[in-house]
């Protein structure tokens, strides 16, 4: 007699906002914000842009170099399907 | 090329609504930056996510020895414009969120109660309900109204509910159809100062975030003291 295991794959899905920001110097830098929401707009990120640079909140990693811009920010959606690796009968 | 010191860095912890908490850096900042400028940041970069800020701190190195040290800039769920949760670490207020839940599906939506205490001894609350959130922009100057406001009564109607004791408007959005609209009355009173029509004003500003509704705030024609935000579907 054998049990039957079934099989419990566990799949989820994550959003991360990855923000590609420059400085000077030749420095740049991504800023990695887990769980992003799905309806971020443009305006929003051009929106911070103008914020981090009139407050001078960011410098550069090398040589605290100014900050220039946002190069890019890109929304990266993981599917993970984490296999169910438990043994069988 | 040579390293600037000291060097700070602005690390940010958040918590989703199964209370798993995460901590991201943003990198380094700028070592003169007030803490105050350092948790605006925080507050801006954690909007766009679905998450609730919660702490944020900076590690600052240290030029000679290079030994690092953690201070804590902010700490306490901090309101983002985008987030379900929210308090305010304001040590202006005596409770924060006091209720929170968030049914799976329906019109009913979140569910918040500010408590206040104001002039030492009279604790007041506003308990709202809005269905469909995708903003709730303005509502720490809701709270800053809310610590100047002098209202007697709040009244509603059209797929608004309003409680007695405490001052509870629920916005059913299943009840306002298109030819519809919901209206909610709050009387200020005899004290009609600016700050408690600015009240008035920062729930519209936050309602009129609902999904396809929009909100209107306006004094309510004929009736001096009477404001009213106008609500109708899109």
């Amino acid at each position: 007699m054998f049990d039957i295991q079934l099989f419990a794959d566990t799949i989820t899905s994550e959003q991360e906002l990855q923000i590609k920001a420059n400085f000077g110097e030749d420095d740049n830098r991504t800023i990695n914000v887990p769980q992003a929401r799905s309806d971020i707009e443009t305006s929003e990120i051009v929106e911070l842009e103008t914020w981090v640079r009139a407050n001078n909140v960011l410098v550069g990693d090398k040589a605290g170099a100014a900050f220039t811009d946002f190069e890019s920010a890109i929304l990266l959606n993981t599917t993970r399907h984490k296999l169910d690796l438990t043994p069988t009968n | 090329m040579a390293t600037y010191y000291p060097k700070t860095s602005l690390s940010i912890r958040t918590k989703d609504n199964n209370e798993n908490t995460k901590t991201f850096s943003v990198g380094y900042v700028n070592p003169e930056s007030t803490d105050g400028t350092l948790k605006e940041f925080a507050l801006k970069v954690v909007d766009l996510s679905n998450l609730a800020l919660t702490e944020v701190y900076k590690t600052t190195q240290d030029n000679i020895t290079n030994a690092t040290t953690d201070t804590v800039v902010s700490s306490g769920w901090v309101l983002a414009s985008s987030s379900p949760f929210f308090s305010d670490d304001s040590d202006t207020f005596t409770a924060a969120i006091t209720a929170l839940s968030i049914p799976d599906s329906g019109a009913g939506g979140i569910t918040f109660t500010i408590g206040k205490s104001i002039g030492g001894s009279t604790s007041r609350s506003v308990n709202l309900a809005l269905s469909q959130i995708k903003k709730l922009k303005n509502l720490s100057g809701l709270i800053d109204a809310l610590n100047h406001a002098a209202y007697d009564s709040i009244t509603a109607s059209k797929g608004m509910e309003f409680e007695g004791g405490i001052r509870k408007v629920t916005f059913d959005t299943e009840k306002v159809t298109d030819s519809d609209y919901a209206l909610l009355a709050i009387n200020l009173n005899d004290n009609q100062t600016d700050a408690a029509k600015n009240f008035v004003k920062s729930i519209g500003e936050n309602l009129v975030q609902v999904s396809g509704y929009t909100a209107v705030y306006e004094q309510m024609p004929n009736f001096e003291g009477i404001m009213r935000i106008y609500i109708t579907k899109n």
